[in-house]
């Protein structure tokens, strides 16, 4: 203390007087008090009091950690072994197509007495069941007395013999059909084409089976994609990891006796979007050209969050939020006339093609486009330079779940706050459209024609973006209070999965909240 | 600050009238005293008491337990009453009173009655200027610095040190008219 009076002694029997002193105040006082106060809380007693509030935290985190990496593992492994399932039926499917044919070639072959050299070949005479590989099951014919095409008669037909056939395909049915004895000379060839098991009609008989493993691969490989993409598709997985990172925390916060509060925000954002093509993609036909100016691109998000108190000043959040970006893209492109001739070719004099590859967010849109001289007696040279812009609209739509850690400065009503975490985004819904494409030389008009189109394939299914922000709270009241945070996010990593491709986004908004603390 | 006072400051976060009303029964005496410190009468000091603990629940979330939660709550209340001085009639009001004689070289304490010493003090603080007994209060009993009072009621700190001088004269000239009546 600056010019105190260290022997003062008036100072000293002031402090030793009054600095301990009290007195007792009106009865009635504590009554004007409490008509100040917000209304009583009821206290529900606690289920279970724990010491150590940390360890409840720790303990509670663990879980949720557990739970998360058993979820994935649990669905990477089911995925995968679905995924190996459907490919085995797949090649089963087309096993079986490859059969339906085989028969029904040969069932022509009865009906119209035909045979080609192969099927014609000789096979062995007794019942053998026919290695046809190991999927594969088919007819053989024994023809011992060959007769070209066209030559067949009924007799012919009756030297048929069959062998027994076996029907395997990878789910694992096995159908065997008993061999025919050999019916030379036993019964009129006319009626040999008839009993024949090899006639038409057996054929039939002996397809249905085929028939009934086909329908049935076919709707096991239907429910195996369903399952594929719509039961255990990533993108579903938020639904069940987003409440089992929130829901823990409440009561671990209660459990710790530490505060916790919930609140609800929103956040208008403006985003830049870049996107580089990493490498060529193939030979050289094609030009890429890139991203070159954005026009306009803006997004935002929506959502709950939910925060513990760690410390004093520390809390720790986390939520789930609807997150919308929206792009329209100017690509601006130009090439030689000539380079037509690398690409589609001239169709005319006056038309020409040319293939590009547009590298968007969404990953590489094959373009073409077709560049039609104004006026088409011109003369073009190869040098000319075709030079023009085509815009693109993009729309994706995320389930992000933010999971940060917020740190306060200061003790005031109005608090500065310091905000740094990741952002979880799960792409939901994505959409992608050519709009216009405008020339910019007088001599040549444009027409579009897409290619194939960025598809939700071309995108990551889940990607996370870092996220910092720096901003005030303000006390309304005891409990609620607001937030006005300028918040920037970025992506941490490509959010094309293309390879030839790498889009990233920086985002810059005003996150506006309000908590209710508990 | 024990387990039971942190438990008690929990309780009253949460709006739980019974730790309340705890709070209040445990410090209401000493800062009914801090208030009539400061206060003009026993009403100003019972009103700037009101005032004080309905702010210091309001506001107790802001306390994060930095420091003693004493000093936290004694500095709203102290507020308070500042406030409260500044609203009446006339404000706070600094006066220059030179003729006033520093007549008392020691005060002795041993006259006082100890069981009525410090009520019989904040009577005679009671008839001071207010601006002296305000100097006097936030430099000796409060410990802020003449640059500290100086910010916090907007004086200058030479103004801060001559208030407190007027004042310990003053004091001590009640104190010998006191003792000698």
């Amino acid at each position: 203390m600056e010019d105190k009076l260290p022997n003062d002694r008036l100072e000293d029997f002031l402090r030793k007087s009054l600095g301990d002193h009290s007195e007792e105040p009106p009865g009635d006082l504590w009554s004007k008090i409490a008509g100040n106060l917000e209304p009583p809380v009821v206290v529900q007693p606690k289920l279970m009091p724990i010491r150590g509030g940390w360890w409840a935290v720790a303990a509670a985190a663990a879980v949720v950690v557990g739970l998360l990496v058993g979820q994935h593992l649990y669905f990477t492994s089911k995925i995968n072994q679905l995924s190996k399932k459907l490919e085995q039926n797949v090649e089963g499917l087309k096993q079986l197509e490859e059969e339906g044919k085989t028969m029904d070639l040969q069932r022509n072959e009865m009906e119209h007495g035909t045979a080609s050299t192969e099927e014609n070949s000789v096979a062995p005479q007794n019942e053998t069941v026919v290695n046809t590989g190991e999927t594969k099951g088919s007819y053989k014919f024994e023809t011992p007395n060959f007769i070209p095409k066209n030559t067949t008669t009924p007799e012919t037909k009756s030297n048929f013999t069959k062998e027994k056939k076996s029907v395997k395909i990878n789910s694992g049915v096995e159908q065997k059909i008993p061999a025919t004895e050999n019916l030379v000379q036993k019964n009129p060839a006319s009626d040999l084409v008839n009993q024949s098991e090899n006639s038409p009609a057996k054929l039939d008989d002996a397809a249905e089976p085929k028939l009934e493993s086909t329908e049935k691969l076919a709707a096991e490989n239907a429910d195996l994609q369903k399952v594929w993409f719509k039961k255990l598709s990533p993108l579903d997985l938020p639904a069940l990891a987003i409440p089992a990172v929130a829901a823990p925390i409440i009561p671990a916060a209660k459990l710790a006796s530490t505060h916790y509060a919930v609140g609800l925000n929103t956040m208008p954002m403006a985003t830049k979007s870049t996107v580089k093509a990493v490498r060529e993609r193939g030979p050289m036909e094609k030009k890429s050209f890139p991203l070159k100016e954005e026009k306009s691109s803006q997004s935002w998000m929506a959502g709950a969050v939910c925060e513990a108190q760690l410390g004093p000043k520390l809390r720790i959040g986390t939520g789930i939020s609807y997150r919308k970006l929206d792009f329209q893209t100017t690509h601006e492109f130009e090439f030689d006339f000539g380079d037509s001739k690398h690409g589609g070719g001239p169709h005319q004099d006056h038309e020409h093609e040319f293939q590009y590859n547009l590298n968007t967010a969404a990953g590489t849109v094959e373009m073409d486009v077709r560049a039609e001289s104004a006026e088409p007696a011109m003369n073009i040279p190869d040098d000319e330079k075709i030079a023009g812009e085509i815009t693109t609209n993009q729309q994706f739509t995320f389930v992000s779940a933010p999971i940060y850690a917020n740190y306060s400065i200061g003790n005031g009503r109005l608090r500065g706050l310091l905000k740094g975490g990741i952002l979880l985004n799960f792409l939901k819904e994505h959409d992608f459209s050519v709009g216009q494409i405008r020339s910019r030389n007088d001599k040549f008009d444009f027409s579009k024609r897409e290619g194939q189109k960025g598809s939700p394939a071309n995108l990551q299914s889940v990607t996370v973006d870092y996220m910092v922000g720096l901003g005030l709270e303000y006390d309304l009241s005891k409990r609620l209070s607001l937030r006005l945070e300028p918040t920037i996010l970025g992506s941490l990593a490509s959010r094309s999965s293309n390879p030839f491709v790498q889009s990233s986004e920086f985002s810059a908004g005003l996150n506006i909240g309000v908590m209710y603390n508990f | 600050m024990t387990d039971l006072q942190q438990n008690i400051l929990d309780r009253c976060k949460n709006g739980e009238r019974i730790a309340q009303v705890q709070l209040y029964e445990h410090f209401k005496g000493k800062m009914f005293a801090v208030c009539l410190r400061y206060a003009n009468s026993r009403t100003d000091a019972e009103d700037s008491l009101q005032e004080g603990f309905v702010k210091v629940f309001r506001d107790l979330h802001q306390f994060r337990g930095e420091g003693s939660f004493e000093g936290w709550m004694r500095r709203v209340i102290v507020n308070v009453a500042l406030q409260n001085l500044r609203k009446q009639k006339g404000g706070l009001q600094f006066t220059e009173l030179e003729n006033m004689a520093y007549k008392i070289s020691d005060a002795d304490d041993s006259v006082f009655d100890e069981s009525e010493k410090g009520a019989a003090l904040i009577k005679l603080m009671q008839k001071m200027p207010t601006g002296f007994r305000t100097v006097l209060n936030l430099y000796v009993l409060e410990e802020y610095s003449h640059q500290q009072i100086a910010d916090e009621l907007g004086i200058s700190v030479g103004t801060s040190k001559s208030q407190l001088n007027r004042a310990k004269a003053f004091l001590k000239n009640l104190l010998e008219k006191n003792l000698a009546g």
